[in-house]
């Protein structure tokens, strides 16, 4: 493990998103206003640092696990992994809002720098290896975050989102500070590393007491990641912010706070290995059971479409925690898995709701009836979207819920599977409804009037659906890929 | 380009051409998709042909070569590769599929040449081919499970083509829920070899893993039964369903719905013979299982001559050959099912070429005589048609086993090891003749009828037939040419062995099949002569009732004696079907569906959990009121509860 | 059950009952007049005018922000400052370079707030 200040360059994939941010501001300085102009800056930068990324996951030096900052920050194939879901959920964000109506013109060189914030802070949250650098990423990331839900100027539903963020947020950021520093305080160590060597030896006899640290922490995680009864804030947030953002949001955030919740319980706490945390494993499940439940019932009584997809967002969160419940490499893969899956769906998805959006201002399924007709290609990618969703095969969605069922039967959760069975047929109902309108209903009149689809968000669509469908059948290098950084995960 | 890409090229090529036909084929307009779906086939059987000479220049005993795509399924106990193994019997099934299959798309050009849907149609024909390779090359169970249920799907597709035509889109329905109960039987029989091969640790599906494990299914039982035969009796009902042998060929007679060069294809050449190649491929295990292998022949024999009862009497021009179709494939079937592999699959090859060119030239016909397929309003198409006329008479000579086209040399092969094999029997071999005679009988009154005598249809009519276009003769010339000297890719052993000239086909497969061919007996040919006899017999006799005596067919609702009256209505199968399954089930469905479903079920089960989830749905939102303080006490009440909840589990 | 803690118990439940005490106590003893002068709230000696619940200018919070952003800058500066000679020794050019890239990020904000106007107090004409 290579030690040293100066490892910064490991860190390349950072410096290159915090350095478009300054870029961005610079050129708008110098008169560079034109928005697409100012995309193509913003994608030019997330696409080399996805390189930077990619080619990070490969590098021998990385997979040892390269430690930055004398302890602050860890290179491992498992943060680079992350960072490339947060650097494709980026680029499909940029890309898709680059045309959407909710975003104006005028400050769009902003939303730019805010979503670069917020991807810079997940980027760092994948890395941290000390507890203040985990506040502090988290922290960037909210702040960014609330700003970005209450992006919509005019609109109140928009603001109110943006407050409710602010306020939620606010209060479960305090409790996992809290949280955090009575960890600290029982375990005489901010870095992560020093705290898995503590817990793995068996130094600390009195391990149960770490009950209530990490009970608070887990609320500041659940509050990210929106899993019961830690979710309320979502379906406000998520209807009221502009669709681009959601779509953001449902992926990108919740990735992060999994990634947290991943180094915390295996990485550092090594669950996986000792018992000594034994309640951990049934309490999530629990939760587990709960989150998914609650999404997907209430999402039964939606219309509003992105309303819909946020009851949705937080089901499927219930179901990646499932495969974090059973706390062994199985279902850390399955989770990793299924949220490389979830995140190809889900911006799909989403971003043929952004574009019908575009063309129509309307979010309710009963007013978009026969899209079917008017857009062949984006229903069909919707409808393969939806289907990965609900997790029919051929699509990568199906594959994502057998990891994560497998990992649950094999840890013997039988109730929880069936209880996540249950759900899936549950969830089929409110997104075939989606179907229902789009393929056996005809168009409304005023709905011929609209243009036709822009050729860019075809291929956007086209090209976030055709990777659901080739994980859904050659999925095994993906899944090689997640080994490798859960196995970086855990050794120590 | 080495053997791997060849291999894989075959297979991928007409993927390619389906999909660029399926996405973009309104792009490129309705010509163009079928002279993509012709190239595309062309370049597959290039490929093919290189991959087998290439196959060819490699000793005997190492001529398997695997193409592994990539890893399709990594489960901890199952690693399933998407690998596709050429070896000589993959090999001879690829040539097959990918030469008639050409010819088809080629013939196909002009027989749909005013059609609406022909994208489409090239679309799905290049696909079938593509699952059809699948199958064929496949180097796992799972693989060829996957073709297996592609060309089902495919021949779906196609034979429900003119799906507005409820009858036709039924037909459709009717092949792909048949096959659906072999396709079970298949699954079943994969599972239970991997369930074997599991039990001792070395759990696989690959065919050369299960090959190197057979001690292990063979001392493996299921209950009282032993396992291998367990799995080659699921394998053959699929089997059955797939290849239409009794009793699941039901769907075989109905599928003509689909258009011409489809049965040609489909129902003919290449997908109803999957079911032989299983056999054929798995011939190690039912080696395993001799009581089996006796009920395949049986099976086969049995259908051979059911079926050519029932083509006896049949008046649809497709009908007769479909049934052709299912006979000649029982005759497949009793020669693997007697350890003939050999002679099975060399007759698969010749029955490809035969059996295509007489669905092709029934094509012709219909074609040429807009859309009648009755053969008793045809006749005397003799000058009308000459190139069809012709090579309809190559092909008929061929079936009906007269020397020295091919059909005589691999039926007279069946027959010789239905006769010698340790497996095979007199009474097995009574019934390959009868249905010999029956075959030639039936083929040549189809023939007579259709080409022979004095024109039936009205005079205007018959002034309107006319030959058909170059493009769907050529390949009925290629294929005449097959049929007739195909038979020289596996001459008897007796001429081969006077005339010093290698046995082709026998040879190369022999690395395949490494059981004991039957040996050179002396009374070869003593049953060649007796062939020769019974085809003669067959020829001659329908010659003279229907060409000297002129008998022709009567209506269907005319007085006919029973049995007659017996084949013409298809010995009442279908109907027995519908009276003892499907009448059943329905009966059994609508009484489930009034008094139990409507008044019990739909209350308790139907209604209710909808009506609890919206409930339920509506409790849930009802906590979400939007007021930001009552979400925060939510979170600190949840907290809380936590807490609580471990420090008294702790307790 | 650990008795170690059971002072700070104490400590705490003796703090609670002080606090309910000292407002339970008066709460029990004093008269109950009220009239409308008295209930009125306590504004400094002013009569509160209106209700509390009033929109303030933004422009305080934003002078706000930016002054706490860069006060902090600041005082991320000082300790840089004084080891600075010290590190020059050992590390050379190096923490030069590092906080001079600190003060151009901050500096590139700092940029973009005067070209959107934020430092302005009178609002004229709000570039775009």
């Amino acid at each position: 493990m290579r030690a040293s200040l100066l490892n910064l360059d490991y860190l390349l994939p950072e410096w290159i998103v915090c350095g478009t941010i300054l870029v961005l501001i610079l050129s708008y300085l110098l008169g560079t206003t034109d928005r697409r102009r100012l995309a193509d800056l913003s994608v030019l930068g997330l696409v080399t640092a996805l390189f930077f990324s990619v080619v990070t996951f490969f590098e021998p030096a990385v997979v040892g696990r390269v430690s930055i900052g004398n302890g602050l920050l860890q290179v491992d194939p498992f943060s680079q992994l992350f960072k490339i879901l947060f650097l494709v959920s980026t680029l499909a964000a940029v890309l898709y809002s680059a045309g959407s109506v909710e975003i104006h013109g005028k400050r769009w060189m902003e939303f730019n720098c805010f979503l670069l914030g917020v991807t810079s802070g997940m980027m760092f949250l994948a890395s941290s290896m000390n507890l203040m650098m985990v506040y502090l990423s988290f922290e960037m990331m909210s702040l960014s975050s609330y700003v970005l839900a209450g992006y919509t100027r005019g609109d109140p539903r928009s603001t109110e989102a943006g407050y409710k963020y602010v306020l939620f947020g606010a209060v479960s950021s305090g409790v996992m500070l809290f949280g955090l520093s009575l960890m600290y305080g029982l375990l005489g160590t901010l870095d992560m590393g020093l705290m898995a060597q503590r817990t793995a030896l068996a130094q600390f006899p009195d391990l149960h007491l770490l009950l209530l640290p990490l009970t608070l922490v887990f609320v500041g995680l659940g509050y990210k990641i929106a899993f019961f009864p830690f979710h309320y804030w979502a379906p406000d947030v998520y209807e009221g912010s502009p669709t681009p953002v959601t779509a953001f949001f449902s992926v990108g955030t919740k990735a992060a706070g999994l990634a947290l919740l991943l180094r915390l319980l295996l990485g550092t706490l090594s669950l996986d290995q000792t018992q000594a945390i034994p309640w951990a494993g049934d309490l999530l499940a629990f939760l587990a059971a709960m989150t998914m439940t609650v999404g997907n019932l209430a999402a039964l009584n939606q219309a509003n479409i992105k309303r819909m997809l946020a009851y949705s967002a937080i089901a499927h969160a219930g179901y990646m925690l499932m495969g974090v419940a059973v706390l062994n490499v199985a279902g850390a893969e399955a989770v990793l898995f299924y949220l490389f899956a979830y995140m190809f769906t889900n911006l799909g998805a989403f971003t043929v709701v952004v574009a019908l959006f575009n063309l129509y201002q309307s979010e309710q399924v009963d007013e978009l009836t026969g899209m079917g007709k008017l857009f062949p290609l984006a229903s069909v990618c919707m409808a393969i979207c939806l289907f990965s969703l609900t997790g029919l095969p051929p699509t990568a969605g199906f594959i994502g819920k057998f990891y994560v069922f497998a990992a649950v039967i094999q840890k013997g959760y039988f109730v929880l599977a069936l209880v996540g069975a249950i759900n899936t047929a549950i969830s089929l109902f409110y997104y075939m409804r989606i179907m229902k309108a789009f393929y056996f209903r005809e168009p409304k009149a005023e709905m011929l009037a609209a243009g036709p689809m822009p050729c860019g968000y075809n291929v956007l669509i086209a090209s976030l659906t055709v990777p659901v469908l080739i994980f859904g059948i050659c999925w095994s290098r993906l899944y090689e890929y997640c080994s490798t950084s859960i196995s970086s995960l855990i050794a120590h | 380009m080495g053997l791997e890409t060849l291999i894989a090229l075959v297979v991928l090529l007409p993927l390619a051409g389906a999909a660029l036909n399926g996405f973009f084929g309104q792009l490129h307009g309705k010509r163009l998709s079928g002279y993509l779906a012709c190239a595309v086939m062309a370049a597959s059987f290039a490929c093919a042909a290189s991959a087998v000479a290439g196959l060819s220049g490699l000793s005997p005993a190492s001529r398997s070569v695997t193409s592994v795509l990539y890893t399709w399924m990594d489960a901890s106990s199952l690693r399933v590769e998407m690998a596709f193994t050429l070896d000589p019997l993959s090999g001879v099934m690829i040539l097959v599929v990918t030469g008639v299959g050409f010819l088809i798309h080629v013939y196909s050009l002009g027989y749909m040449a005013h059609d609406d849907g022909r994208v489409r149609y090239f679309s799905y024909l290049n696909l079938f081919v593509f699952f059809m390779l699948v199958l064929v090359l496949g180097a796992s169970m799972p693989v060829m499970f996957l073709g297996w249920e592609g060309v089902g799907l495919c021949s779906y597709l196609l034979i429900g083509f003119w799906f507005e035509d409820a009858a036709k889109a039924t037909a459709g329905k009717k092949a792909f829920l048949t096959n659906r109960v072999g396709d079970m039987f298949f699954a079943l029989g994969m599972f239970s070899l991997f369930w074997a091969t599991y039990q001792a640790g070395s759990g696989t599906l690959a065919f050369a893993g299960l090959k190197a494990n057979k001690h292990l299914i063979e001392q493996a039982t299921v209950g009282a039964v032993p396992l291998a035969t367990f799995a080659a009796l699921c394998l053959f009902i699929g089997a059955t369903g797939k290849s239409a042998q009794i009793p699941l060929y039901v769907w075989l007679p109905d599928a003509m719905a689909g258009p011409t060069p489809v049965s040609a294809l489909i129902h003919a050449a290449t997908m109803v013979t999957a079911g032989v190649y299983m056999v054929a491929r798995m011939s190690w295990l039912y080696q395993m299982a001799p009581g089996v292998m006796e009920l395949v022949a049986w099976i086969g024999a049995l259908t051979a001559l059911f079926a050519a009862a029932i083509g006896l009497a049949a008046t649809d021009i497709k009908k007769v050959l479909a049934y052709s179709t299912i006979s000649q494939l029982g005759y497949m079937f009793l020669g693997v099912g007697v350890g003939g592999y050999v002679a099975g699959i060399f007759h698969l090859v010749t029955h490809a070429f035969f059996k295509g060119l007489l669905f092709l030239g029934a094509g012709s016909v219909i074609h040429g005589c807009h859309g009648n397929q009755d053969i008793r309003k045809m006749g005397g198409l003799k000058d009308k048609m000459p190139w069809t006329f012709w090579t309809f008479l190559v092909a008929t000579w061929a079936i009906a086993g007269l020397p020295p086209f091919a059909g005589f040399v691999s039926k007279d092969e069946i027959l010789y090891e239905a006769y010698n094999s340790p497996h095979g029997s007199l009474a097995l071999w009574l019934a390959g003749v009868v249905a010999a005679v029956m075959t030639a009988f039936y083929m040549f009154r189809l023939f007579t009828l259709t080409f022979l005598g004095a024109p039936r249809m009205g005079k205007k009519d018959f002034d309107h037939v006319h030959e058909s276009p170059a493009v769907m003769t050529v390949p009925l010339a290629v294929l005449a040419g097959l049929s007739a000297v195909g038979g020289a890719l596996n001459l008897p052993g007796g001429i081969a062995h006077a005339l010093h000239l290698p046995r082709v086909l026998s040879d190369w497969l022999a690395p395949v099949f490494p059981v004991e061919a039957t040996a050179h007996a002396s009374n070869e040919w003593a049953l060649m002569g007796a062939s020769v006899l019974v085809a003669l017999a067959g020829t001659l006799g329908a010659l003279h009732v229907y060409y000297r005596q002129k008998t022709v067919p009567v209506a269907d609702n005319a007085r006919l004696t029973v049995p007659v009256r017996m084949a013409r209505d298809k010995f009442y199968v279908d109907e027995a079907y519908d009276i003892l399954i499907v009448k059943p089930v329905r009966g059994l469905g609508r009484f489930l569906a009034g008094p139990i479903d409507k008044r019990v079920i739909d209350r308790v089960l139907a209604e209710l959990p909808p009506a609890v989830a919206y409930w339920l749905s509506a409790r849930v939102t009802s906590l979400q009121n939007g007021n930001v303080q009552a979400y925060a006490v939510v979170l600190f009440g949840g907290t809380v509860a936590i807490l609580a909840y471990l420090t008294l589990y702790l307790r | 059950m650990h008795f170690d803690y059971l002072s700070v118990l104490v400590l705490v439940a003796l703090g609670i009952g002080n606090v309910l005490f000292m407002v339970a106590l008066p709460k029990l003893l004093r008269p109950s007049k009220p009239n409308p002068q008295k209930l009125v709230a306590y504004e400094c000696g002013e009569n509160p005018v209106g209700t509390s619940w009033i929109q303030y200018n933004a422009r305080f919070f934003s002078v706000a922000l930016v002054f706490v952003v860069f006060d902090v800058e600041i005082v991320f500066m000082f300790p840089w400052a004084v080891v600075f000679k010290s590190l020059y020794k050992t590390q050379g050019c190096v923490p030069f370079w590092e906080m001079f890239t600190f003060v151009l990020v901050l500096l590139v904000g700092l940029a973009y707030l005067w070209a959107q106007g934020l430092l302005e107090w009178v609002k004229s004409v709000r570039k775009a």
